[in-house]
């Protein structure tokens, strides 16, 4: 057996917080850091731009003055309203374990995954109709923008789908195997995986006004 | 010593039977040697590679210094460099030595190894990410190492990889990308876990005023790199997709390089790289220096006997380091044509900074002042590195101030100003923390004799080597030069000294054999130490926890903390050291626990 | 204060605005000095003073005076001197106080892997467009660019004649460095970055000042590698039958050298150009993006120089 690190599932008193929260918030700060310095990228290259987008809009021989008129807004809405959703079902999931439902839990955690392949879908749909415009990354630099931020995004998406898929599948044992410390960590697990995931969100939140609509 | 009615949680009651009873002693060598998740092991596995990485950079820079020194002339068996090759080594050797030499040895050698036995605590926070983050550095080092041997070599654009010519460099400039990116996966896993060590594990009574300087250093360090690296990972995965997606976020429009018009969609900016890239790398510099100021404080405060001069000071000092160094970036930039504003700006912080640094060298230098000074070899390479840092803190100032920056910007000015932090600074230190916990990991010591050639050999040839550069610098001679600024002759009045640094800089690795003897022969041969406190040392890591280490999990009962760091010599303890964990002596006097 | 950036070997100062720059080099640096003084000192003395065989048992408290923070508290003053007092209004003048255009030398720069492009307006004193050919050359059919005149590294300027250089790049990063004139300025593709200075000292008389006795090495590898090859002569040498063996202004090429050497001259009185540099890495061939820089001392002069470019 593994040795027993302090923490690892109660509260510190003087912090209180375990571990992996303590974990999982530092994480996140410098995730904050990574897209802070990619919008920050953003900022600077907007402001050395001439046009913005500066592109035609697609099919048509006219310049295109926002972005918005490249870019598919209602898919995007439509994306951020199945990540949104997603985030209330993790916390449904997490709940459901605090209330000591693991049907339930296995209910929203499996919705939370879906939604998130849903997202992906949409995602590949919006790119491929770019694609299908013969628009890509080194067209020009709005683009290049939108997919390596949004492409990072997806990444950060599929991470959670793999994490949240293996607790709601073969890390599940850690619940229905597991003594009441065991059912502990499980949750506090979830958690922590829920608090990756209400960032990816977030950082969504933040992609779709600074990308399709300024 | 520590008794356990004190452990607030149970699990650390549990914690301490789990450990020495189980350890990793039937588990087979994979398991015990490579995919350990004994944070001592993953201390030592950090330790040898890194070191071994740092002799591979010290081998690259001494083919570039024999070229410099004797331009065109041969090689034995490599031959003559060539300007490429020459620009190859040049960007690996910074690379090497800063990515996969300084900071896997002083933070996940030293930090891994050391921070948990101070602190109290039976492992790392997270084992398993602690051995990832070991991982993700080796397949990092792998990566840069390989590059050499793919077309066009490895990168050569700098280990500030500026574009537009990183952009246009070979598929070498790719690899140190891709490695980048991994040694930078790693520095954050390691960061995150050392946050969460050192807040949640401290053990019971160990108040973070309570905890070693050096603790505090690696504290700090790790917010560094938590919050520094990724906007580097940000400014690689652009030039990773200007490179492989052909976009152009660092390229302007309409370049004309040797193979004709680059046909790029343009529009990006070279600056932006720069600015990234500064954001973490300054930061970075003091990545380097930290631990190695830690590691010095402690050795000092154990040699002299007596508590380090205003600890307090030293750590609000360091505090305050660690936040300005995230505003004075750009002043590498001065000559990208910044204006007044923004130049007055980190002309001003950056001299602001100087300030901490200037506190914490005189506290260690005070500390000395009525010490009892045992001058043991660990204590030697510490006092060696204060009068080095001194130097290359101080040539520090003249860069930090716009004006003076024009004459010295990349010059050799520069080069000598930061390896006189680096080499004889931080490389001695570590040096230091090498002598000084090498009996605690081997319960063997190393042989003091050629300890003390060591020392002096790579003083005297360190300073051979770097203060020239300090007056070639003067002179205008431009760093990065193949011929070593033969082609100019301004550069002419200072050109002899080119051989006299590169004879230097071979001796340099003569002085390096008795260390590497002395490494590896006391392993076998070297006099076990008798006790388990070999240096009558206050922390815990010597106190409390048995020498050499027994399985995975420290200690045998989780000490609890009764003291400051370094209680030597305290008045009413009767005692000659006061250990952290010393239960029987009282508290020293209120206004005496500063000192 | 003695001026130590006269010995501290820094390039010879022939600007208009070198002069401020040197002497807060000097203020730095004594500014370290005057640590190192101070605590080495203490250093050395304490390592003496409280060896263990001479102080057995140490002090708890050690030093109790607040003389340190005094000191540190005198660094914060320094600093704040050399920034206010020098830094911030030095910079400010360099990046601020251009000349007039109609008072001064107006030239481009357009720097390339591995060459520095000089060009200078014509007498219409306006610049043509140029192509992207390498080398780069005036765009023929631009009116403006007829009488444009281009300059290989050699950058050509008259005395107490304030120049100012618009620098840009068409391929990597370069830095335009010009020693003597406290110049260097990153050369960023992309960006038309301007600089300024006013040469206060000709070729003529910076080689006087520089001119020093070049021995003639008997090694022929080292006689062909040291930087001589890049000086100039500035005495006539005659061999034993009268010929000239090398006369003043002749570079002391290889060739030259080893005539001199076979003729059994022992030295040569000669002296340096003043140079370009570049100061950032931009390729396998940065070591050598090496220019001149000369000084002329007469309008004839400078021009006669220039039209021997025209074509
Ligand atoms: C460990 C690494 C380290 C450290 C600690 C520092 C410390 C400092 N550095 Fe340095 N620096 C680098 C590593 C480091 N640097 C590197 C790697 C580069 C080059 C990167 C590249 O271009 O490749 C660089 C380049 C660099 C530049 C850019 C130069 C240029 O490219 O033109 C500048 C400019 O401001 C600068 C400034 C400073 C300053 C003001 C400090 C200050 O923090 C120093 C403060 C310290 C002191 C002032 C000393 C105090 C001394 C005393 C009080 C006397 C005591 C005496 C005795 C004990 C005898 N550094
Ligand atoms: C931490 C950073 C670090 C360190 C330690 C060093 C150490 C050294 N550096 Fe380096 N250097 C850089 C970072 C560093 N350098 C950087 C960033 C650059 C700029 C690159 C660029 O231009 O892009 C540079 C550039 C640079 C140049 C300029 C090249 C040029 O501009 O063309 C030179 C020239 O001499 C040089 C020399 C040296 C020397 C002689 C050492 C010596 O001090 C080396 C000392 C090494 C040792 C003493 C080895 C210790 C290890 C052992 C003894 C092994 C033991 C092994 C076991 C026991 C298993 N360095
Ligand atoms: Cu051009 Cu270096
Ligand atoms: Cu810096």
């Amino acid at each position: 057996m593994e040795l027993q690190i302090p923490y690892e599932v109660t509260a510190r008193r003087d912090t209180g917080v375990n571990n992996a929260k303590l974990g999982i918030w530092l994480f996140l700060a410098s995730e904050v850091m990574l897209f802070g310095g990619l919008f920050a990228a953003y900022v600077f290259l907007r402001m050395g731009a001439d046009a913005w987008p500066g592109m035609m809009i697609p099919d048509t021989t006219e310049m295109a003055l926002r972005a918005d008129q490249v870019l598919s807004v209602p898919l995007a809405t439509l994306n951020t309203m199945i990540l949104i959703a997603s985030s209330v079902t993790m916390v449904m999931s997490w709940a459901s374990l605090k209330l000591n439902d693991f049907k339930k839990y296995k209910l929203y955690m499996g919705l939370t995954i879906l939604l998130a392949f849903g997202f992906l879908i949409v995602k590949t749909f919006e790119y491929g109709s770019k694609f299908g415009h013969h628009l890509y990354p080194e067209t020009n630099m709005f683009l290049a923008v939108y997919f390596v931020l949004t492409g990072l995004h997806a990444i950060h998406v599929t991470g959670g789908i793999i994490v949240n898929a293996y607790f709601w599948g073969p890390g599940a044992k850690m619940w229905t195997r597991g003594n009441e410390r065991d059912k502990a960590h499980f949750t506090n697990r979830i958690e922590v995986a829920g608090l990756y995931w209400h960032f990816v969100d977030l950082v969504w939140i933040f992609l779709f006004p600074t990308i399709y609509l300024l | 010593m520590a008794d356990n009615s004190h452990a607030s949680a149970p699990e650390h009651a549990h914690g301490a039977n789990g450990e020495v009873a189980d350890g990793h002693h039937h588990a087979g060598f994979w398991r015990t040697y490579w995919f350990s998740t004994d944070h001592k092991v993953i201390g030592i596995q950090y330790g040898i590679t890194a070191l071994l990485f740092l002799l591979f950079g010290f081998g690259l820079m001494l083919l570039m210094r024999w070229q410099i020194a004797s331009p065109g002339v041969e090689i034995p068996l490599l031959g003559a460099l060539t300007p490429e090759l020459y620009n190859q080594f040049g960007a690996m050797h910074g690379t090497i030595m800063v990515f996969m030499g300084i900071v896997p040895l002083a933070v996940g050698a030293f930090g891994n190894y050391v921070v948990p036995l101070q602190i109290g605590a039976p492992d790392m926070a997270f084992p398993r990410l602690n051995m990832a983050s070991y991982h993700f550095f080796f397949w990092g080092g792998v990566v840069m190492l390989g590059s050499f041997l793919v077309p066009g070599g490895a990168a050569k654009a700098g280990w500030t990889s500026y574009p537009p010519l990183a952009n246009i460099e070979t598929m070498g400039q790719t690899f140190w990308l891709v490695g980048m990116v991994l040694l930078i996966t790693s520095s954050l896993l390691g960061a995150i876990n050392f946050l969460t060590t050192i807040i949640q594990l401290r053990a019971d009574g160990m108040t973070f005023f309570r905890m070693p300087f050096f603790v505090w250093a690696q504290f700090i360090t790790a917010f560094l790199l938590l919050l520094a690296f990724p906007p580097l990972e940000a400014a690689g995965i652009l030039q990773l997709s200007d490179r492989l997606l052909d976009t152009s976020f660092f390229l302007p429009s309409g370049l004309v390089t040797a193979d004709g018009v680059l046909d790029v969609a343009g529009g990006g900016s070279p600056l932006l790289w720069q600015h990234l890239f500064w954001f973490l790398a300054h930061p970075e510099v003091y990545v380097l220096i930290l631990p190695a100021m830690g590691i010095v404080a402690e050795v000092l405060a154990n040699n002299t006997r007596k508590p380090l001069w205003g600890y307090r000071l030293m750590v609000y000092s360091l505090i305050f380091l660690g936040f300005m160094s995230f505003i004075v970036w750009a002043h590498h930039m001065f000559i990208t044509g910044m204006g007044t504003a923004i130049s007055a700006f980190f002309q001003v912080t950056t001299m602001i900074i100087s300030i901490p640094s200037v506190v914490i060298l005189s506290a260690l230098v005070i500390t000395l002042y009525g010490g009892s000074i045992r001058f043991s070899v660990p204590m030697l390479f510490a006092l060696g590195f204060l009068p080095m840092f001194a130097i290359g803190g101080l040539t520090g100032l003249p860069l930090g101030l716009a004006p003076t920056d024009i004459p010295l910007h990349d010059t050799y000015y520069v080069i000598g100003h930061f390896h006189y932090v680096v080499a004889p600074g931080t490389i001695l230190a570590m040096f230091a923390g090498i002598y000084y916990w090498y009996p605690k990991v081997t319960g063997r010591q190393m042989n003091n004799t050629l300890g003390h050639i060591h020392f002096w050999g790579s003083i005297l040839c360190m300073n051979g080597i770097f203060f020239p550069m300090l007056i070639q610098g003067m002179a205008n001679v431009s760093r990065r030069l193949f011929d070593g600024g033969l082609a100019y002759s301004f550069s002419e009045p200072v050109l002899h000294y080119n051989s006299v640094m590169s004879v230097a800089s071979f001796l340099l690795l003569a002085f390096q054999l008795p260390f590497i003897v002395n490494f590896f022969m006391s392993l076998k041969k070297g006099k076990k130490v008798e006790k388990d406190n070999h240096w009558d040392a206050t922390t815990l890591e010597w106190s409390a926890a048995p020498t050499p280490p027994v399985g995975h999990g420290n200690f045998v009962t989780v000490p609890t903390v009764y003291h400051a760091p370094y209680e030597y010599n305290m008045p009413g303890s009767g005692k000659e050291f006061v250990a952290q964990n010393d239960a029987l002596s009282a508290e020293p006097l209120p206004e005496t626990v500063e000192a | 204060m003695f001026d130590l950036s006269k010995v501290m070997g820094m390039p010879l100062d022939a600007s208009g605005h070198g002069a401020a720059i040197d002497s807060m080099m000097s203020w730095v640096h004594w500014l370290m000095v005057l640590l190192v003084v101070i605590w080495t000192p203490f250093f050395v003395y304490v390592l003496i003073r409280f060896r263990a065989k001479r102080n057995p048992v140490a002090n708890y408290y050690g030093v109790k005076s607040k003389l340190s923070s005094y000191l540190e508290g005198g660094v914060v003053v320094a600093e704040a001197i050399l920034l206010v007092g020098f830094a911030l209004p030095i910079w400010g003048t360099i990046k601020n106080d251009f000349p007039a255009e109609e008072s001064s030398t107006v030239i481009h720069i357009i720097a390339e892997q591995f060459a520095w492009n000089v060009i200078y307006p014509g007498s219409d004193g306006e610049f043509g467009q140029t192509t992207l050919t390498k080398p780069i050359q005036i765009d023929a059919n631009d009116p403006k660019g007829v009488d444009d005149i281009i300059v290989a590294d050699e950058l050509h300027v008259l005395k107490d004649r304030p120049v100012i250089i618009q620098l840009s790049s068409r391929d990597v990063i370069h830095s335009f460095g010009l020693p003597n004139m406290r110049v260097k300025q990153d050369v960023i593709p992309g960006l038309q970055i301007p600089v300024w200075f006013v040469p206060k000292m000709s070729t003529r008389e910076f080689q006087e000042q520089m001119k020093k006795r070049m021995p003639i090495l008997a090694d022929q590898q080292k006689r062909r590698q040291r930087p001589p090859y890049r000086w100039i002569a500035i005495e006539d040498i005659n061999g034993a039958d009268g010929s000239a063996l090398v006369s003043a202004g002749q570079r002391l090429s290889t060739r030259v050298l080893d005539r001199l050497y076979e003729a059994g001259i022992a030295d040569v009185l000669a002296a340096p150009d003043m140079e370009i540099n570049c100061a950032q890495l931009c390729g396998g061939g940065h070591y050598s993006m090496r220019g001149t820089l000369i000084v002329h001392e007469t309008e004839e002069e400078f021009n006669a120089a220039i039209e021997r470019y025209a074509f």
